[in-house]
């Protein structure tokens, strides 16, 4: 049975009164599982915990890096060594399942990425990191929140989508979003159309403001979807998702985007990269969410299938860790760190960016690898090109750098 | 002398008796109450509304700061729990081994399957007899614990103090090391400390296993280039030139390096807060001065005892799963926020920098602010946050002075503020049961729903804590999960959460029971017009709930109670469940 619901919203198709007796035509076209015209979508995966980029795509034949983390520091070459990129740099073993996406060219490497405020708290980078400015706290929306308002067509309640439990800090703002912990669980239980409604009509009018949007969003989303069956969702092309909440997030966007929701910017968290203990080499805590990470994108890569076309995925790090091992054999909180891009329209395989000489005098603060490309120029390139959205003001507020370009034409 | 006690004395009671400035803001003394129930306690019980008016608001929140109620039906309750509940740390950490070290005991001792991995099952026979039980258990006691804590407590204030303060020096059990000693962080460092004296509290966490483990800094070392304590003192020592040597090669395998989590985290976290004032090259100096803070490893129990005289030569202390261990604290000259910390120092130093910590004016500014968010509205004013900081200041961090000022700010009773907090989903479950008169009961479900709707107790895996905000808790996610909790667990779907069943003449009586003094007139009427055709009122239950992992099981030879109602008590059920789900009452 079809919702009730008008699906779209906003821009000139802002009302379309289909009532429960008629169908949009663009409704007509998603029932019958047709993909929406070439609806692209922006996938970001934030690493929450500060991923060591120099262990994740590792300078070759460094002797500085092997000075400051001999127990950190891969072969180049070898069963437990590091997987060839370029020749300068070495992929972690651990990223393994990436790697063939680098070699045929669809992923793309930026290293020495970070942000210009030197923030060391977790908690202030993340956030500077999700609102996309950074010289000022508490700013009151995500840099996806304004991706989403600088779209600028009609939409669905399903345009942009959080695979967490909480609205994350880059979809606060303005622009309705939603934020789904799990696609089997995002349904109202109750019964009669008149419980249903009854709510729905509580929230819709509720005083304070979160209970007021989020409980509207709900449930005009939960209706919408009461349609689609994920629980029956079979993901093509044999791709195998690791069990664990990243493979089950990336398996529900790949879902999403599938079904043809009108999902266009999603996102996604992988946590426990605070490595400050036992970070290992080829095993150990690094070694594990390395695995979960590139076993996971791996997955979905190969279940979009044709739709990777249209998608592209990146991942991004409040900050990078220190180029010193530490007194536990993990890393503590540094700077630079890499980000992934992969994608059909990436200009990939190479590792873009700069990394220094890393000795003790070229690094931040005597201790870190050095912020060479400001993230904003990587997020504004990825989202411009890819999203066909302004890089402007509008997008980074406070901001007025180049875009990078990782993406072709 | 005498006089001057006698003054003391005196306007101790004036400041115990000042009436607290309700009327004045427009409250009248039943709104004023369950306001302040709505803030200070696990939500109001039958009743309580008016047992507060009559008792006095002043009267009730200074019992509550005395938390000296008794706990009858609280102990009773607590009863229920597994032995763990009341073993100290040893006894826990020798129950509940180390999932690793038990993996290789089972190894060892030849309990392995094909593949050579451990066999728990062939093991359960030997794994009993040794006296272990599983894992699981001790976090089933942990949330057990809490939960019935915060429905049963008389003293409730103490309760949402004891949630606020371990949300502040959060500990996640997603932590493997620090898991076994979370029981006892919440039992024996923060609940006696959550109406006492911040430092005291800030001491304890700062020498409890679980913080030591969870923030690395048991693993904190000098660095190679640095004398430690019992290098100096072993230096002012009589010690053979031959033995000397060996000893200094120990000492040396030692010195593996700094970590500078904790120390980062104490400053950013549990005291000054992130714009406190401190530099990178603070965090560098506070992680040396912690240097050797770490636990009692129950392998190294004999050891440390066998050696015990000469440790404490050399400068080492223990207690309880607390140990300096003089032989990797960096005993070098250090400057810590402008204070000049001489070279030689040990275990002391750790102490005079929580001391400096604790005076730090930007402590009580960040103390103060987070009670505020709790206490009053997500964005309090700037005014309210300087009178909690004042009282913080004056008082030396006296936790029970704090909350006084607090409830004493214009903030706190601006009519604006009243309701504007929403309730986490921890919040929402007790205040639920409480107002129902229900029973609790910690089964693995209602853990389970508590992640659902986004609060998996225990389990926030960053030391900042949930963050104590609406947008935080609420998301599109939880909000429709808020909703569903509230028509389970009413028609008894959600094992663990029980209440005497209603009939429909009832309902007006619930709506006052889950709302009182709030006469919502929106939510009033939707009740009041589904009551009126019970065909509205049918609930099915459309999908199964999807369990969680991390927590699990019953309680040994228990059975988790449940409910069963007849069809009359069904249709009532719907409306509770559907009170439960308004927005009204995700608000506080």
């Amino acid at each position: 049975m079809w919702t009730r619901r008008a699906f779209l919203r906003g821009g000139a198709l802002a009302v379309l009164s289909c009532g429960w007796g008629g169908l949009p035509s663009f409704l007509a076209r998603t029932a019958s599982a047709e993909p929406i015209g070439k609806t692209k979508t922006l996938v970001c995966l934030f690493q929450r915990g500060a991923m060591d980029g120099l262990m994740a795509c590792q300078p070759i034949g460094n002797e500085s890096l092997s000075k400051l983390r001999p127990q950190l520091l891969l072969p180049a070459q070898g069963d437990t060594g590091l997987l060839t990129l370029d020749g300068r740099f070495g992929l972690h073993p651990g990223l393994q399942p990436l790697h063939q996406h680098f070699t045929e060219g669809q992923l793309a490497i930026v290293h020495g990425i970070g942000s210009p405020n030197t923030t060391r708290s977790h908690f202030d980078a993340q956030d500077y990191m999700e609102t996309g400015i950074v010289d000022r706290k508490g700013a009151a929306s995500g840099w996806l929140n304004r991706a989403t308002g600088l779209l600028g067509h009609e939409s669905t309640p399903f345009q942009s989508v959080a695979m967490t439990e909480s609205t994350p800090k880059s979809l606060y703002g303005e622009r309705p979003t939603l934020s789904i912990s799990s696609l089997d669980d995002f349904k109202l239980k109750a019964s009669s159309k008149e419980t249903e409604d009854s709510l729905e009509k509580l929230y819709q009018s509720a005083t304070q403001q979160a209970l007021q949007r989020r409980g509207s969003e709900a449930f005009e989303a939960a209706d919408i979807l009461s349609a689609k069956r994920y629980q029956a969702y079979k993901p093509a092309h044999e791709a195998n998702y690791p069990n664990s909440p990243l493979g089950r997030s990336l398996r529900q966007i790949a879902f999403l985007i599938k079904s043809g929701v009108g999902l266009e910017i999603a996102f996604a968290e992988s946590n426990g990269w605070d490595t400050h203990r036992g970070q290992g080499k080829h095993q150990g805590a690094f070694a594990r969410r390395a695995r979960d990470l590139s076993e996971s994108i791996h997955a979905f890569w190969t279940d979009l299938g044709s739709y990777q076309d249209r998608v592209v995925l990146m991942t991004m790090t409040e900050f990078g860790r220190t180029v010193a091992q530490n007194g536990s054999g993990g890393t503590d909180h540094g700077r630079g760190s890499c980000m992934f891009v992969l994608g059909g329209e990436v200009n990939g395989g190479k590792v873009y960016g700069e990394v220094g000489s890393l000795t003790k005098d070229s690094l931040e603060d005597g201790r870190d690898l050095p912020v060479t490309t400001d993230f904003r120029r990587l997020f504004a390139g990825v989202a411009g090109q890819h999203l066909k959205i302004p890089t402007g003001r509008q997008l980074f507020p406070r901001w007025s750098g180049e875009p990078m370009s990782v993406l072709r034409g | 002398m005498k006089w001057k006690l006698v003054g003391i004395i005196f306007l101790m009671a004036q400041i115990a008796l000042a009436e607290l400035p309700y009327a004045e803001h427009g409250f009248s003394k039943r709104e004023a109450a369950a306001h302040m129930l709505a803030r200070f306690s696990y939500g109001a019980r039958p009743g309580e509304v008016d047992k507060v008016a009559r008792m006095g608001l002043e009267k009730w929140l200074d019992r509550q700061l005395r938390a000296d109620l008794p706990e009858e039906e609280l102990n009773q309750k607590l009863a229920i729990l597994p032995p763990a509940y009341g073993m100290d740390e040893k006894q826990l950490l020798a129950t509940y081994p180390n999932p690793n070290e038990v993996r290789k005991m089972l190894q060892e001792k030849g309990f392995t399957k094909d593949d050579g991995k451990p066999d728990y099952k062939k093991a359960k026979d030997m794994l009993v007899e040794a006296g272990f039980r599983p894992p699981r258990e001790l976090l089933l006691t942990l949330f057990g614990q809490r939960l019935l804590h915060a429905r049963y407590s008389e003293n409730t204030l103490r309760e949402v103090l004891t949630d606020f303060w371990f949300n502040h020096f959060n500990v996640a059990a997603s932590n493997n090391r620090a898991r076994r000693y979370m029981l006892g962080y919440e039992r024996d460092a923060i609940r006696p400390n959550a109406l006492g004296d911040f430092r005291t509290l800030l001491g304890a966490t700062a020498r409890h296993p679980a913080m030591l483990l969870y923030l690395d800094n048991a693993n904190s070392t000098a660095n190679k280039d640095q004398m430690t304590t019992a290098e100096m003192k072993m230096g002012e020592m009589s010690v053979p030139p031959e033995r000397k040597k060996n000893l200094q090669k120990r000492f040396n395998r030692r010195k593996k390096g700094l970590n500078e989590n904790y120390a980062r985290e104490l400053m950013e976290l549990h005291t000054l807060g992130v714009d406190g004032g401190y530099t990178q090259q603070d965090v560098v100096e506070v992680a040396r001065a912690f240097t050797g803070w770490t636990i009692l490893a129950p392998r190294m129990q004999k050891m440390v005892e066998d050696n015990r005289a000469m440790g404490e030569a050399l400068g080492m202390e223990q207690e309880g799963g607390f140990l300096f261990a003089a032989l990797t604290h960096d005993a070098g000259r250090k400057k810590i926020l402008g204070h000049d910390f001489p070279a030689g120092g040990g275990v002391e130093e750790g102490e005079r920098v929580l001391d400096i910590l604790t005076r730090h004016p930007s402590t009580a500014h960040h103390i103060a602010q987070k009670l505020a968010v709790r206490f009053i509205s997500d964005s309090p004013a700037e005014a309210d946050i300087k009178e909690i900081e004042k009282a913080f200041r004056s008082s030396n961090g006296d936790i029970k002075t704090v909350v006084k000022a607090l409830a004493r700010t214009d903030g706190f009773w601006d009519r604006k503020n009243l309701n504007a907090k929403v309730k986490t989903p921890f919040e929402l479950v007790v205040s639920a049961s409480r107002a129902l008169e229900g029973e609790l009961y910690p089964s693995f479900a209602l853990y389970g729903w508590l992640a659902k709707m986004g609060h998996p107790l225990y389990n926030y895996q960053a030391p900042t804590g949930f963050p104590d905000k609406a947008e935080f808790w609420v998301s599109s996610s939880t909000v429709l999960n808020r909703v569903n909790f509230g028509l389970h667990a009413a028609r008894g779907w959600v094992p663990g959460f029980t209440y005497p069943a209603r009939e429909n003449s009832d309902m007006y009586r619930a709506l006052d029971l889950l709302l009182p003094e709030r006469h919502d007139a929106k939510t009033e009427q939707t009740i009041k017009s589904l009551m009126a055709n019970p065909e509205n009122l049918k609930l099915e239950r459309i999908s199964k709930f999807e369990a969680r992992p991390n927590l699990g099981g019953r309680i040994d030879g228990q059975e988790i109670p449940r409910m069963t109602l007849t069809p009359d008590q069904q249709r009532a059920a719907t409306l509770v469940g559907l009170i439960i789900g308004t927005p009204e009452f995700q608000r506080r």
